[in-house]
């Protein structure tokens, strides 16, 4: 199976130039042939372990608690407007 | 008195009955990592001011009867993908070239709590997503036993920081073998804990249901002590696990004739002769120490590789959506909001982070995520199901850390797929979430050069009392001489010369 790389690159909101898209390309065409041996596993009936320890994890308690002040949230942020984060319209000319 | 190089344990009795301060080791080695590290590239960035403060106020805690921990005055280096409040946290990536943590990850700030002082943040392959430290946005990291090969990754920056004498202890992550293997490049001991054992707060996420936070040391007995402080519920991570602490340090200690030891025939497929023999002497020594020794089959390790590239990739793809230029790290220049996703993460991701972000995102595609991701994590279940029947039948699993010694700086960057191979024996561990050792075993030629090889000591899952007590026998059996030689390799790295490092 090929990757449509453009596609892949657009839903995963990545810019690539058009060397890097197809050295990637190339290189995932030999990874991808080499997890396709999954498919000579017989997991019939087998359950998916998609969470690890999921046995063991309890829910948290629902109250209220202590977290990262809003400010010093805020000071990580590239761009800020009264205590919101600023970003570029969403298209231009709306 | 010569505080470089000596062992952690060594370190904390002189500062605690007060023959040398806690001032001066930091100055020890940060007189180290000055001379060195132009040779190696260990570190991202190194907490000076931040170093001999702590140590300061650890020395007046110590003089006024205090009791500032069992690291009092030890320094740390931690890994750059691991929050140390005030300082940098890179993850090896463009993207977060700026980024101040706001926060200490839960490990980091155990580590503080004990009186460990944090010396410096190490180098990484971006986002943890190597095995050479090559993909680092800050420049390969140099293996000090030969500065032409690579250390391991992705943790190979703690790797060096260690085994080059530039810290007595370091902390990594290991998601597919990322503490192990560099452990068994650079000639130290490396410990990936059980799942759920170390808390992941405050540390970039990779793959989720596979990182963990583990300790590098020169010896057993200084990951004994590291993991001792870092392990425990912590409730800010859902995965962490309840349960009762154990002191590691005060279980190495014991008998270890009895134990049943595995060996199978699928982690020795691929590895060298060199290292097989190696290999084979050691469990000869570990016969003689009573152990009972036993090849045994583990089938479905033949496929983990490619369900690890599958689940890795997808948990990936998911986990660094948070990377878009809004709440921090690089935002480039845009005329609108996709373009400023777009352009952001297309400058700020390096090549293999993209590569295994698209993968990912093909994985989990609509129609592919049946065929793939299911599929994959339906094999991750055979082979969990394997491990906990291996160990009704035996103690501890044994193989080599690595199917080879360090290899050549751009030897595999180019080639993906036998880059992804070199994890082929430490991957399993992490797809089924049980613990493991990487202890060094000896010593294998390779061009002429006498490199380092690592033993991995695979337990049960939170029975790491067991895998460690192991290895500090088998240490106490074989460590002398690979002690010795590597003071020998720390002698001779001594201080920069100018023109020797020539790209």
């Amino acid at each position: 199976m090929e990757i449509d790389i453009k596609r892949m690159a657009h839903l995963a909101r990545i810019d690539l130039d058009p060397q890097d898209e197809s050295t990637i390309a190339t290189e995932l065409e030999i990874i991808l042939a080499r997890i396709s041996r999954l498919f000579e596993v017989d997991v019939e009936g087998v359950p998916p372990t998609f969470v690890m320890g999921a046995e063991s994890m309890e829910p948290a308690e629902d109250l209220p608690h202590e977290s990262l002040c809003r400010e010093l949230v805020m000071e990580c942020a590239p761009s800020v407007h009264d205590g919101y984060f600023k970003v570029p319209r969403e298209s231009q000319g709306v | 008195m010569e505080i470089r190089g000596m062992p952690a344990r060594d370190i904390l009795r002189y500062i605690s009955s007060g023959e040398v301060s806690a001032a001066e080791v930091v100055e020890t080695y940060l007189d180290a990592i000055r001379e060195i590290d132009p040779q190696t590239n260990a570190f991202i960035e190194v907490l000076e001011p931040a170093a001999r403060a702590d140590a300061s106020r650890i020395d007046k805690e110590l003089r006024d009867g205090g009791s500032p921990g069992i690291l009092a005055g030890l320094p740390v280096a931690i890994k750059d993908n691991i929050c140390v409040k005030g300082a940098g946290c890179t993850c090896g990536s463009k993207i977060l070239e700026n980024w101040i943590a706001p926060y200490d990850a839960t490990a980091a700030r155990r580590l503080r709590e004990q009186g460990a002082v944090i010396i410096g943040k190490t180098n990484m392959d971006e986002f943890a997503m190597g095995s050479s430290t090559e993909t680092s946005a800050y420049g390969v990291t140099r293996n000090p036993w030969d500065l032409s090969r690579v250390p391991g990754g992705s943790s190979g920056g703690s790797a060096v920081a260690v085994a080059a004498g530039m810290a007595p202890l370091a902390l990594g992550t290991d998601t597919g073998g990322s503490i192990r293997q560099p452990a068994s490049f650079t000639g130290i001991c490396g410990l990936k804990p059980t799942y759920g054992l170390v808390s992941r707060y405050g540390v970039t996420a990779y793959a989720s249901s596979l990182d963990t936070v583990g300790p590098f040391g020169e010896g057993v007995w200084d990951c004994a002590l590291l993991l001792e402080v870092i392990a425990g519920h912590d409730p800010l991570d859902a995965t962490s696990h309840a349960k009762e602490p154990v002191t590691y340090t005060k279980a190495l200690d014991g008998n270890v004739a009895g134990l049943r030891v595995g060996v199978p025939q699928e982690l020795l497929r691929g590895v060298s002769a060199p290292v097989k023999a190696v290999f084979e002497s050691t469990l000869s020594t570990m016969e003689d120490m009573g152990m009972i020794v036993e090849e045994m089959s583990l089938p479905s390790l033949a496929h983990a590789v490619e369900a690890y590239y599958v689940i890795a990739a997808a948990e990936a793809s998911s986990n660094l959506a948070r990377f878009d230029g809004v709440r921090f790290g690089r935002r480039a220049d845009a005329g609108t909001l996709d373009e400023m996703y777009t352009r952001s993460r297309g400058e700020g991701f390096g090549k293999e982070v993209i590569k295994r972000i698209i993968l990912g995102t093909f994985v989990l595609d609509t129609g592919n995520k049946d065929r793939y991701y299911r599929r994959a994590a339906q094999v991750r279940t055979l082979i969990k199901d394997e491990f906990q029947k291996a160990f009704e039948r035996f103690d501890l699993i044994v193989s080599p850390a690595a199917p080879d010694v360090a290899f050549k700086i751009g030897e595999k960057i180019q080639d993906p797929l036998t880059m992804y191979l070199a994890d082929l024996i430490t991957i399993p561990v992490n797809m089924a979430g049980v613990c493991a050792l990487s202890m060094p075993m000896g010593f294998a030629e390779c061009d002429g050069v006498s490199l380092p090889c690592g033993l991995q000591i695979i337990g049960k899952p939170f029975d790491e009392q067991t895998v460690l007590r192991a290895g500090y026998c088998l240490e106490q059996e074989i460590g002398a001489g690979i002690r010795e030689k590597v003071r020998h390799m720390r002698q001779n790295l001594g201080p920069v010369r100018e023109c020797e490092l020539v790209d």
